[in-house]
Protein backbone atom coordinates (compact mmCIF):
# COMPACT_ATOMS: atom_id res chain seq x y z
CA UNK A 1 0.00 0.00 0.00
CA UNK A 2 1.52 3.67 -0.83
CA UNK A 3 0.80 6.32 0.89
CA UNK A 4 -2.07 9.10 1.07
CA UNK A 5 -3.89 10.23 -1.98
CA UNK A 6 -5.99 13.00 -2.69
CA UNK A 7 -7.72 11.59 -5.36
CA UNK A 8 -9.85 8.59 -5.66
CA UNK A 9 -9.47 7.03 -9.23
CA UNK A 10 -12.43 8.02 -11.51
CA UNK A 11 -12.81 3.86 -12.27
CA UNK A 12 -16.24 3.60 -11.52
CA UNK A 13 -18.31 6.82 -10.51
CA UNK A 14 -18.74 6.31 -6.73
CA UNK A 15 -21.62 8.66 -6.26
CA UNK A 16 -23.28 7.30 -9.14
CA UNK A 17 -24.13 8.98 -12.98
CA UNK A 18 -26.91 10.38 -12.06
CA UNK A 19 -26.63 14.21 -12.26
CA UNK A 20 -26.16 16.63 -8.96
CA UNK A 21 -29.52 18.04 -9.84
CA UNK A 22 -31.55 17.97 -12.22
CA UNK A 23 -32.82 21.66 -12.95
CA UNK A 24 -29.09 22.86 -12.18
CA UNK A 25 -27.58 23.23 -15.62
CA UNK A 26 -30.63 25.02 -17.37
CA UNK A 27 -30.67 27.46 -14.55
CA UNK A 28 -26.93 28.00 -14.70
CA UNK A 29 -27.68 27.80 -18.21
CA UNK A 30 -29.91 30.96 -17.63
CA UNK A 31 -27.75 32.87 -15.51
CA UNK A 32 -24.70 32.49 -17.54
CA UNK A 33 -26.47 33.96 -20.83
CA UNK A 34 -28.20 36.86 -18.59
CA UNK A 35 -24.50 37.67 -17.00
CA UNK A 36 -23.02 37.51 -20.45
CA UNK A 37 -25.92 40.01 -22.26
CA UNK A 38 -25.44 42.36 -19.00
CA UNK A 39 -21.36 42.12 -19.68
CA UNK A 40 -22.12 43.45 -23.29
CA UNK A 41 -24.48 45.95 -22.52
CA UNK A 42 -22.19 46.85 -19.92
CA UNK A 43 -19.19 46.92 -21.88
CA UNK A 44 -21.06 48.64 -24.44
CA UNK A 45 -22.84 51.15 -22.75
CA UNK A 46 -19.80 52.38 -20.44
CA UNK A 47 -17.43 53.61 -23.26
CA UNK A 48 -20.23 55.05 -25.22
CA UNK A 49 -21.01 57.05 -22.53
CA UNK A 50 -17.52 58.03 -22.31
CA UNK A 51 -16.87 58.81 -25.56
CA UNK A 52 -20.25 60.77 -25.58
CA UNK A 53 -18.63 62.68 -22.39
CA UNK A 54 -15.85 63.79 -24.28
CA UNK A 55 -17.31 64.57 -27.40
CA UNK A 56 -19.88 67.31 -25.63
CA UNK A 57 -16.98 68.36 -22.95
CA UNK A 58 -16.06 71.58 -24.34
CA UNK A 59 -18.22 72.14 -26.96
CA UNK A 60 -21.10 74.93 -27.14
CA UNK A 61 -23.56 75.77 -29.89
CA UNK A 62 -24.57 79.47 -29.96
CA UNK A 63 -27.81 79.79 -31.28
CA UNK A 64 -29.05 83.56 -33.16
CA UNK A 65 -32.84 84.36 -33.39
CA UNK A 66 -33.06 86.84 -35.85
CA UNK A 67 -35.94 86.89 -38.53
CA UNK A 68 -34.25 89.31 -40.75
CA UNK A 69 -31.91 87.26 -42.96
CA UNK A 70 -29.53 90.13 -43.90
CA UNK A 71 -29.17 91.10 -40.01
CA UNK A 72 -28.95 87.43 -38.64
CA UNK A 73 -26.01 86.81 -41.32
CA UNK A 74 -24.07 89.86 -39.68
CA UNK A 75 -24.64 88.66 -36.84
CA UNK A 76 -22.89 85.34 -37.62
CA UNK A 77 -20.03 86.92 -39.37
CA UNK A 78 -19.53 89.46 -36.22
CA UNK A 79 -19.45 86.17 -33.72
CA UNK A 80 -17.22 84.84 -36.08
CA UNK A 81 -14.66 87.52 -35.84
CA UNK A 82 -15.43 88.28 -32.46
CA UNK A 83 -14.74 84.82 -31.24
CA UNK A 84 -11.45 84.20 -33.35
CA UNK A 85 -9.89 86.59 -31.09
CA UNK A 86 -11.06 85.04 -27.77
CA UNK A 87 -7.71 83.00 -26.44
CA UNK A 88 -9.43 80.07 -24.61
CA UNK A 89 -11.64 79.02 -28.62
CA UNK A 90 -10.66 76.72 -30.32
CA UNK A 91 -12.53 76.60 -32.92
CA UNK A 92 -15.68 78.10 -34.75
CA UNK A 93 -18.32 76.88 -36.92
CA UNK A 94 -20.82 78.47 -38.40
CA UNK A 95 -23.73 75.40 -39.61
CA UNK A 96 -24.39 76.78 -43.52
CA UNK A 97 -28.40 77.74 -43.37
CA UNK A 98 -29.38 74.57 -45.78
CA UNK A 99 -28.23 72.13 -43.51
CA UNK A 100 -30.01 74.14 -40.70
CA UNK A 101 -32.90 73.75 -43.32
CA UNK A 102 -31.99 69.75 -43.52
CA UNK A 103 -32.06 69.41 -39.87
CA UNK A 104 -35.52 71.52 -39.96
CA UNK A 105 -37.14 69.45 -42.54
CA UNK A 106 -36.95 66.46 -40.18
CA UNK A 107 -39.50 68.12 -37.78
CA UNK A 108 -41.28 70.92 -40.37
CA UNK A 109 -41.36 68.79 -43.68
CA UNK A 110 -40.01 69.87 -47.14
CA UNK A 111 -40.41 73.36 -49.28
CA UNK A 112 -39.64 75.22 -46.06
CA UNK A 113 -38.70 78.81 -46.92
CA UNK A 114 -36.64 81.27 -44.61
CA UNK A 115 -39.62 83.92 -45.61
CA UNK A 116 -42.19 81.11 -44.27
CA UNK A 117 -40.52 80.44 -41.07
CA UNK A 118 -36.96 82.04 -40.43
CA UNK A 119 -34.55 79.54 -38.65
CA UNK A 120 -31.82 79.80 -36.14
CA UNK A 121 -28.34 80.54 -37.15
CA UNK A 122 -26.38 78.04 -35.43
CA UNK A 123 -22.48 78.25 -34.60
CA UNK A 124 -20.62 75.28 -33.10
CA UNK A 125 -17.80 76.78 -30.66
CA UNK A 126 -15.10 74.36 -29.00
CA UNK A 127 -13.15 75.71 -26.37
CA UNK A 128 -10.28 74.62 -24.45
CA UNK A 129 -11.59 73.68 -21.06
CA UNK A 130 -15.54 72.90 -20.33
CA UNK A 131 -15.62 74.19 -17.09
CA UNK A 132 -18.40 77.05 -15.83
CA UNK A 133 -16.01 79.98 -16.09
CA UNK A 134 -14.87 79.40 -19.42
CA UNK A 135 -18.44 78.84 -20.48
CA UNK A 136 -19.33 82.08 -18.46
CA UNK A 137 -16.08 83.73 -20.35
CA UNK A 138 -17.83 82.76 -23.66
CA UNK A 139 -21.53 83.74 -22.93
CA UNK A 140 -20.37 87.45 -22.37
CA UNK A 141 -17.99 87.94 -25.34
CA UNK A 142 -21.42 86.41 -27.47
CA UNK A 143 -23.58 88.99 -25.36
CA UNK A 144 -20.71 91.82 -26.46
CA UNK A 145 -21.45 91.54 -29.87
CA UNK A 146 -24.93 89.76 -30.32
CA UNK A 147 -27.14 90.75 -27.14
CA UNK A 148 -29.89 88.49 -28.33
CA UNK A 149 -27.93 85.26 -29.32
CA UNK A 150 -27.88 82.39 -27.01
CA UNK A 151 -25.09 79.78 -25.78
CA UNK A 152 -25.98 76.33 -25.14
CA UNK A 153 -23.08 74.28 -23.68
CA UNK A 154 -23.41 71.01 -25.45
CA UNK A 155 -23.17 69.29 -21.49
CA UNK A 156 -26.53 70.88 -20.84
CA UNK A 157 -29.16 68.49 -22.82
CA UNK A 158 -26.21 65.59 -23.62
CA UNK A 159 -24.70 65.79 -20.38
CA UNK A 160 -27.65 63.46 -18.91
CA UNK A 161 -27.78 61.12 -21.18
CA UNK A 162 -24.18 60.58 -21.01
CA UNK A 163 -24.59 60.13 -17.39
CA UNK A 164 -27.82 57.91 -18.20
CA UNK A 165 -25.63 55.47 -20.69
CA UNK A 166 -22.76 55.57 -17.56
CA UNK A 167 -25.32 54.38 -15.14
CA UNK A 168 -27.17 51.93 -16.77
CA UNK A 169 -23.65 50.45 -18.19
CA UNK A 170 -22.70 50.08 -14.69
CA UNK A 171 -25.83 48.73 -12.88
CA UNK A 172 -25.75 46.09 -16.29
CA UNK A 173 -21.79 45.58 -14.62
CA UNK A 174 -23.60 44.92 -10.88
CA UNK A 175 -26.19 42.57 -12.90
CA UNK A 176 -23.70 40.61 -14.48
CA UNK A 177 -22.13 40.36 -11.39
CA UNK A 178 -24.99 39.24 -9.05
CA UNK A 179 -26.11 36.91 -11.93
CA UNK A 180 -22.15 35.52 -11.39
CA UNK A 181 -22.83 35.48 -7.41
CA UNK A 182 -26.55 33.42 -7.85
CA UNK A 183 -24.63 31.16 -10.39
CA UNK A 184 -22.28 30.05 -7.28
CA UNK A 185 -25.35 29.79 -4.78
CA UNK A 186 -27.55 27.84 -7.02
CA UNK A 187 -24.42 25.70 -7.02
CA UNK A 188 -23.82 25.71 -3.26
CA UNK A 189 -27.44 24.44 -2.78
CA UNK A 190 -27.31 21.61 -5.58
CA UNK A 191 -24.11 20.40 -3.53
CA UNK A 192 -26.00 20.58 -0.08
CA UNK A 193 -29.17 18.56 -1.37
CA UNK A 194 -26.72 16.06 -2.65
CA UNK A 195 -24.53 15.77 0.46
CA UNK A 196 -27.69 15.10 2.35
CA UNK A 197 -29.00 12.61 -0.63
CA UNK A 198 -25.20 11.07 -0.35
CA UNK A 199 -25.22 10.71 2.75
CA UNK A 200 -24.88 6.76 3.82
CA UNK A 201 -21.96 7.06 0.80
CA UNK A 202 -20.41 9.68 2.66
CA UNK A 203 -19.94 7.27 5.61
CA UNK A 204 -19.00 4.60 3.84
CA UNK A 205 -16.20 6.30 2.03
CA UNK A 206 -15.31 7.76 5.80
CA UNK A 207 -15.08 4.70 6.99
CA UNK A 208 -13.00 3.26 4.85
CA UNK A 209 -10.51 6.30 5.30
CA UNK A 210 -11.09 8.65 2.72
CA UNK A 211 -10.11 12.39 4.14
CA UNK A 212 -12.82 15.49 3.15
CA UNK A 213 -10.38 16.60 0.58
CA UNK A 214 -10.93 13.02 -1.43
CA UNK A 215 -14.84 13.12 -0.61
CA UNK A 216 -15.16 16.80 -1.56
CA UNK A 217 -13.55 16.22 -5.00
CA UNK A 218 -16.33 13.16 -5.43
CA UNK A 219 -18.38 15.85 -5.15
CA UNK A 220 -16.91 18.98 -7.39
CA UNK A 221 -16.86 16.26 -10.70
CA UNK A 222 -20.20 16.39 -10.45
CA UNK A 223 -20.53 20.13 -9.79
CA UNK A 224 -18.22 20.69 -12.96
CA UNK A 225 -20.25 18.60 -15.38
CA UNK A 226 -23.39 20.46 -14.53
CA UNK A 227 -22.06 23.48 -14.32
CA UNK A 228 -19.72 23.27 -17.80
CA UNK A 229 -23.11 22.17 -19.17
CA UNK A 230 -24.95 24.80 -18.60
CA UNK A 231 -22.50 27.60 -18.59
CA UNK A 232 -21.87 25.92 -22.31
CA UNK A 233 -25.31 25.96 -23.35
CA UNK A 234 -26.06 29.68 -21.49
CA UNK A 235 -23.32 31.11 -23.94
CA UNK A 236 -24.10 29.40 -27.05
CA UNK A 237 -27.73 31.10 -26.06
CA UNK A 238 -26.45 34.70 -25.67
CA UNK A 239 -24.21 34.76 -28.19
CA UNK A 240 -27.36 33.71 -30.54
CA UNK A 241 -29.35 35.92 -28.96
CA UNK A 242 -26.50 39.05 -29.45
CA UNK A 243 -25.89 38.23 -32.87
CA UNK A 244 -29.90 38.27 -33.67
CA UNK A 245 -30.11 41.59 -31.52
CA UNK A 246 -26.90 43.25 -33.62
CA UNK A 247 -28.95 42.18 -36.67
CA UNK A 248 -31.88 43.54 -35.66
CA UNK A 249 -30.92 47.00 -34.42
CA UNK A 250 -27.09 46.53 -36.37
CA UNK A 251 -27.40 50.96 -36.76
CA UNK A 252 -27.61 51.47 -33.55
CA UNK A 253 -25.05 49.00 -32.16
CA UNK A 254 -22.71 49.80 -34.91
CA UNK A 255 -22.84 53.45 -33.54
CA UNK A 256 -22.36 52.55 -29.52
CA UNK A 257 -19.83 49.59 -30.87
CA UNK A 258 -17.48 52.48 -31.97
CA UNK A 259 -16.46 53.66 -28.44
CA UNK A 260 -16.24 49.97 -26.87
CA UNK A 261 -13.59 47.99 -26.51
CA UNK A 262 -13.30 45.69 -29.59
CA UNK A 263 -11.65 42.71 -29.12
CA UNK A 264 -11.14 43.13 -25.52
CA UNK A 265 -14.61 43.69 -25.03
CA UNK A 266 -15.22 40.11 -26.90
CA UNK A 267 -12.58 38.70 -24.62
CA UNK A 268 -14.39 40.08 -21.09
CA UNK A 269 -18.14 38.92 -22.09
CA UNK A 270 -16.48 35.28 -23.42
CA UNK A 271 -14.61 35.19 -20.08
CA UNK A 272 -17.99 35.00 -18.14
CA UNK A 273 -18.81 31.79 -18.36
CA UNK A 274 -15.14 30.14 -17.32
CA UNK A 275 -15.99 32.79 -14.50
CA UNK A 276 -19.38 30.60 -13.77
CA UNK A 277 -17.91 27.77 -13.86
CA UNK A 278 -15.01 29.06 -11.19
CA UNK A 279 -16.81 31.00 -8.86
CA UNK A 280 -19.23 27.79 -8.68
CA UNK A 281 -16.53 25.21 -8.30
CA UNK A 282 -15.18 27.41 -5.47
CA UNK A 283 -18.21 28.33 -3.73
CA UNK A 284 -19.25 24.13 -3.83
CA UNK A 285 -15.81 23.05 -2.85
CA UNK A 286 -15.87 25.29 0.25
CA UNK A 287 -19.52 24.53 0.66
CA UNK A 288 -19.01 20.54 0.82
CA UNK A 289 -15.52 20.91 2.79
CA UNK A 290 -17.41 23.10 5.82
CA UNK A 291 -20.17 20.01 5.56
CA UNK A 292 -17.98 17.33 5.86
CA UNK A 293 -16.13 19.19 8.70
CA UNK A 294 -19.40 19.39 10.64
CA UNK A 295 -19.44 15.38 10.40
CA UNK A 296 -18.20 13.09 13.60
CA UNK B 1 -9.37 -7.93 29.24
CA UNK B 2 -9.22 -5.55 32.35
CA UNK B 3 -8.52 -2.03 32.65
CA UNK B 4 -5.20 -0.84 33.82
CA UNK B 5 -2.11 0.40 31.95
CA UNK B 6 -1.64 0.18 28.64
CA UNK B 7 0.83 -2.33 27.47
CA UNK B 8 2.45 -2.52 24.07
CA UNK B 9 -0.04 -5.19 23.44
CA UNK B 10 -2.87 -3.19 23.95
CA UNK B 11 -4.49 -2.02 20.58
CA UNK B 12 -8.04 -0.33 22.06
CA UNK B 13 -8.63 1.11 25.74
CA UNK B 14 -11.59 2.72 27.29
CA UNK B 15 -11.02 4.50 30.58
CA UNK B 16 -14.29 5.69 31.56
CA UNK B 17 -16.18 6.85 28.91
CA UNK B 18 -19.42 8.43 28.45
CA UNK B 19 -21.61 9.07 25.03
CA UNK B 20 -24.54 11.19 24.53
CA UNK B 21 -26.93 12.52 21.90
CA UNK B 22 -27.79 16.09 22.02
CA UNK B 23 -29.09 17.14 25.39
CA UNK B 24 -30.24 13.47 26.17
CA UNK B 25 -29.40 10.80 29.16
CA UNK B 26 -26.59 8.89 28.38
CA UNK B 27 -26.44 6.29 25.99
CA UNK B 28 -22.49 4.71 27.42
CA UNK B 29 -21.52 5.51 30.71
CA UNK B 30 -18.19 4.61 32.68
CA UNK B 31 -17.17 2.39 29.75
CA UNK B 32 -13.92 0.71 30.22
CA UNK B 33 -12.14 -1.97 28.97
CA UNK B 34 -8.77 -3.03 27.12
CA UNK B 35 -8.37 -4.78 23.91
CA UNK B 36 -5.54 -6.83 23.06
CA UNK B 37 -3.61 -6.95 19.72
CA UNK B 38 -4.70 -10.30 18.27
CA UNK B 39 -7.49 -10.88 20.73
CA UNK B 40 -11.39 -12.34 19.62
CA UNK B 41 -14.40 -10.12 20.85
CA UNK B 42 -17.55 -11.01 20.89
CA UNK B 43 -20.09 -7.75 22.31
CA UNK B 44 -23.32 -9.29 23.48
CA UNK B 45 -26.36 -7.35 25.16
CA UNK B 46 -29.87 -7.20 24.28
CA UNK B 47 -31.52 -4.68 21.93
CA UNK B 48 -30.74 -0.76 22.81
CA UNK B 49 -27.85 -1.72 25.35
CA UNK B 50 -25.53 0.54 23.36
CA UNK B 51 -23.79 -2.16 21.42
CA UNK B 52 -23.65 -0.31 17.96
CA UNK B 53 -23.17 3.22 19.91
CA UNK B 54 -19.93 1.41 21.89
CA UNK B 55 -18.88 -0.10 18.01
CA UNK B 56 -19.22 3.68 16.66
CA UNK B 57 -16.80 4.66 19.02
CA UNK B 58 -14.62 1.78 18.31
CA UNK B 59 -14.50 2.57 14.31
CA UNK B 60 -14.24 6.18 14.99
CA UNK B 61 -18.51 7.03 14.09
CA UNK B 62 -18.46 8.77 16.84
CA UNK B 63 -16.06 10.58 19.78
CA UNK B 64 -17.35 10.12 23.13
CA UNK B 65 -18.71 13.01 24.67
CA UNK B 66 -16.55 12.07 27.68
CA UNK B 67 -13.96 9.85 29.32
CA UNK B 68 -10.53 8.76 27.08
CA UNK B 69 -10.29 6.62 24.13
CA UNK B 70 -6.68 5.29 23.15
CA UNK B 71 -6.28 3.53 19.83
CA UNK B 72 -2.69 2.63 18.99
CA UNK B 73 -1.32 4.24 21.25
CA UNK B 74 -2.85 7.63 20.67
CA UNK B 75 -5.77 9.75 22.56
CA UNK B 76 -8.27 9.60 19.96
CA UNK B 77 -10.44 12.41 21.92
CA UNK B 78 -7.96 14.98 21.17
CA UNK B 79 -6.90 13.86 17.76
CA UNK B 80 -7.59 16.27 15.55
CA UNK B 81 -9.91 15.20 12.53
CA UNK B 82 -7.96 15.52 10.19
CA UNK B 83 -6.06 12.17 11.69
CA UNK B 84 -8.84 10.57 11.90
CA UNK B 85 -8.31 8.91 8.48
CA UNK B 86 -5.14 7.83 9.23
CA UNK B 87 -6.48 5.48 11.91
CA UNK B 88 -9.79 4.56 10.09
CA UNK B 89 -7.42 2.78 7.51
CA UNK B 90 -6.66 0.75 10.41
CA UNK B 91 -10.03 -0.98 11.06
CA UNK B 92 -12.19 -2.86 8.98
CA UNK B 93 -15.80 -2.61 9.52
CA UNK B 94 -18.27 -4.76 8.87
CA UNK B 95 -22.19 -3.93 8.80
CA UNK B 96 -25.35 -6.17 9.37
CA UNK B 97 -26.56 -4.46 6.24
CA UNK B 98 -23.04 -4.97 3.85
CA UNK B 99 -23.31 -1.04 3.09
CA UNK B 100 -21.71 -1.97 -0.24
CA UNK B 101 -22.04 0.70 -2.94
CA UNK B 102 -24.90 -0.62 -5.25
CA UNK B 103 -23.30 0.36 -8.49
CA UNK B 104 -20.19 -0.83 -8.18
CA UNK B 105 -18.92 -4.41 -9.22
CA UNK B 106 -17.89 -6.81 -5.81
CA UNK B 107 -14.20 -6.11 -7.25
CA UNK B 108 -14.55 -1.96 -7.17
CA UNK B 109 -16.50 -2.48 -3.53
CA UNK B 110 -13.34 -4.44 -2.08
CA UNK B 111 -10.94 -1.91 -4.32
CA UNK B 112 -12.16 0.86 -2.47
CA UNK B 113 -9.76 0.88 0.77
CA UNK B 114 -6.98 0.40 -1.42
CA UNK B 115 -7.80 2.89 -4.25
CA UNK B 116 -8.59 5.46 -1.37
CA UNK B 117 -5.22 4.97 0.23
CA UNK B 118 -3.67 5.61 -2.76
CA UNK B 119 -2.27 2.08 -3.88
CA UNK B 120 -2.23 2.15 -8.25
CA UNK B 121 -4.87 1.14 -9.97
CA UNK B 122 -1.90 -1.90 -11.30
CA UNK B 123 -1.81 -3.20 -7.78
CA UNK B 124 -5.20 -3.67 -6.91
CA UNK B 125 -5.98 -6.96 -8.78
CA UNK B 126 -3.68 -9.22 -6.97
CA UNK B 127 -4.82 -8.27 -2.90
CA UNK B 128 -8.71 -7.92 -4.51
CA UNK B 129 -8.29 -11.07 -6.08
CA UNK B 130 -6.73 -12.93 -3.39
CA UNK B 131 -9.60 -11.49 -0.84
CA UNK B 132 -12.57 -12.47 -3.12
CA UNK B 133 -11.40 -15.38 -3.48
CA UNK B 134 -10.12 -16.13 0.14
CA UNK B 135 -14.44 -15.29 0.91
CA UNK B 136 -15.09 -17.85 -1.67
CA UNK B 137 -16.03 -15.72 -4.47
CA UNK B 138 -13.22 -15.21 -6.83
CA UNK B 139 -16.16 -15.90 -9.92
CA UNK B 140 -18.26 -13.16 -9.07
CA UNK B 141 -16.26 -10.20 -9.13
CA UNK B 142 -17.68 -8.14 -11.26
CA UNK B 143 -20.94 -9.11 -9.99
CA UNK B 144 -22.81 -5.91 -8.61
CA UNK B 145 -24.40 -6.37 -5.42
CA UNK B 146 -27.85 -6.31 -6.41
CA UNK B 147 -27.55 -9.90 -8.13
CA UNK B 148 -25.30 -11.06 -4.79
CA UNK B 149 -27.32 -12.76 -2.44
CA UNK B 150 -27.56 -11.82 1.25
CA UNK B 151 -24.57 -13.98 2.25
CA UNK B 152 -22.31 -13.26 -0.36
CA UNK B 153 -22.93 -9.59 -0.13
CA UNK B 154 -21.76 -9.86 3.31
CA UNK B 155 -18.24 -11.73 2.07
CA UNK B 156 -18.18 -8.97 -0.49
CA UNK B 157 -18.29 -6.74 2.59
CA UNK B 158 -16.18 -8.70 5.03
CA UNK B 159 -13.44 -8.97 1.85
CA UNK B 160 -13.49 -4.82 1.87
CA UNK B 161 -13.31 -4.55 5.48
CA UNK B 162 -10.10 -6.95 5.32
CA UNK B 163 -8.24 -6.11 1.91
CA UNK B 164 -6.00 -3.10 3.57
CA UNK B 165 -4.93 -5.85 6.24
CA UNK B 166 -6.29 -4.22 9.41
CA UNK B 167 -5.46 -4.44 12.77
CA UNK B 168 -8.81 -3.79 13.99
CA UNK B 169 -11.47 -5.70 12.76
CA UNK B 170 -15.12 -4.75 14.11
CA UNK B 171 -18.61 -6.09 13.03
CA UNK B 172 -21.95 -4.93 14.09
CA UNK B 173 -24.30 -8.19 14.04
CA UNK B 174 -22.70 -9.48 10.95
CA UNK B 175 -24.47 -12.87 10.50
CA UNK B 176 -28.04 -10.78 11.14
CA UNK B 177 -28.80 -11.24 7.49
CA UNK B 178 -27.84 -14.58 6.19
CA UNK B 179 -28.23 -18.11 7.75
CA UNK B 180 -26.97 -20.02 9.75
CA UNK B 181 -24.81 -22.12 7.45
CA UNK B 182 -23.19 -18.57 5.81
CA UNK B 183 -23.21 -17.68 9.67
CA UNK B 184 -20.75 -20.14 10.47
CA UNK B 185 -18.89 -19.24 7.62
CA UNK B 186 -18.53 -16.42 8.00
CA UNK B 187 -17.46 -16.36 11.44
CA UNK B 188 -14.95 -18.99 10.01
CA UNK B 189 -13.73 -16.21 8.25
CA UNK B 190 -13.05 -13.68 11.04
CA UNK B 191 -11.56 -16.53 12.91
CA UNK B 192 -9.20 -17.02 10.08
CA UNK B 193 -8.39 -13.07 9.70
CA UNK B 194 -7.86 -13.30 13.39
CA UNK B 195 -5.07 -15.84 13.41
CA UNK B 196 -3.15 -13.65 10.95
CA UNK B 197 -2.92 -11.22 13.99
CA UNK B 198 -5.92 -8.85 13.36
CA UNK B 199 -8.04 -8.37 16.33
CA UNK B 200 -12.01 -8.51 16.09
CA UNK B 201 -14.73 -7.64 17.85
CA UNK B 202 -17.84 -8.48 16.88
CA UNK B 203 -21.39 -7.34 18.23
CA UNK B 204 -24.05 -10.76 18.30
CA UNK B 205 -27.12 -11.48 19.74
CA UNK B 206 -26.13 -15.46 18.64
CA UNK B 207 -25.09 -17.04 21.90
CA UNK B 208 -24.83 -20.33 20.06
CA UNK B 209 -21.85 -18.42 17.50
CA UNK B 210 -20.15 -16.90 20.93
CA UNK B 211 -19.78 -20.96 21.36
CA UNK B 212 -18.02 -21.64 18.58
CA UNK B 213 -14.84 -19.97 19.41
CA UNK B 214 -12.90 -21.25 21.27
CA UNK B 215 -10.67 -18.62 23.48
CA UNK B 216 -12.94 -15.51 22.34
CA UNK B 217 -13.77 -13.05 25.13
CA UNK B 218 -17.34 -11.46 25.91
CA UNK B 219 -18.56 -8.36 26.87
CA UNK B 220 -21.63 -8.04 27.44
CA UNK B 221 -23.80 -4.39 27.59
CA UNK B 222 -26.27 -3.83 29.71
CA UNK B 223 -27.99 -0.39 29.91
CA UNK B 224 -25.23 1.59 28.44
CA UNK B 225 -22.71 -0.18 31.06
CA UNK B 226 -20.44 -2.61 30.93
CA UNK B 227 -22.40 -5.67 33.04
CA UNK B 228 -19.10 -8.19 34.09
CA UNK B 229 -15.85 -6.26 32.49
CA UNK B 230 -13.85 -8.71 33.85
CA UNK B 231 -16.14 -11.50 34.56
CA UNK B 232 -16.64 -12.86 31.12
CA UNK B 233 -13.02 -13.52 30.35
CA UNK B 234 -13.32 -17.20 29.71
CA UNK B 235 -9.84 -17.73 28.29
CA UNK B 236 -6.69 -15.12 27.60
CA UNK B 237 -6.53 -14.48 23.95
CA UNK B 238 -3.20 -15.89 24.11
CA UNK B 239 -4.08 -19.42 25.32
CA UNK B 240 -6.60 -20.26 22.69
CA UNK B 241 -4.90 -22.82 20.73
CA UNK B 242 -2.95 -23.55 23.34
CA UNK B 243 -5.45 -24.70 26.02
CA UNK B 244 -7.90 -27.08 26.08
CA UNK B 245 -11.51 -25.60 27.00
Amino acid sequence: MTGHSNLIPPVAPLLGTRRLSGGMPWVIAIMTALAMLAMAAALVLTPAATALSGQIAGRATIQIVQPDALVRRADVAELRRLLAEEPYVVAVRSLPEEETARLAERWLGEGLSQSDLPLPALIDVDVVRSDDATMARLGAAVRSGVPEARVIPHAEWLGPVARMMSAIGWIAAAIAAMLISCAAVVAVLAVRAALSAQRPMIDILHLVGATDVQVARLFQRLVARDVMAGAILGAVAAVCLSLLVVWQTRGLVAGLAEGAGGLASVVWILLVPPLVIAVAMLASRIAVIRALGELP
Amino acid sequence: MASGRTSSGDIVRFDNVGLRYGAGTETLSDISFTLTRGGFYFLAGPSGAGKTSLLKLLYLALRPTRGVVTMFGEDLVTLPRNRLPGFRRRIGVVFQDFRLIPHLSAFDNVALPLRIAGVAERDLAAPVGEMLEWVGLGERMHARPVTLSGGEQQRVAIARAVVARPELLVADEPTGNVDPEMAVRLLQLFEGLNRMGTSVVVATHDLHLMNRVPGAQMMRLAKGRLADPTGALRYPPASRYTAAP
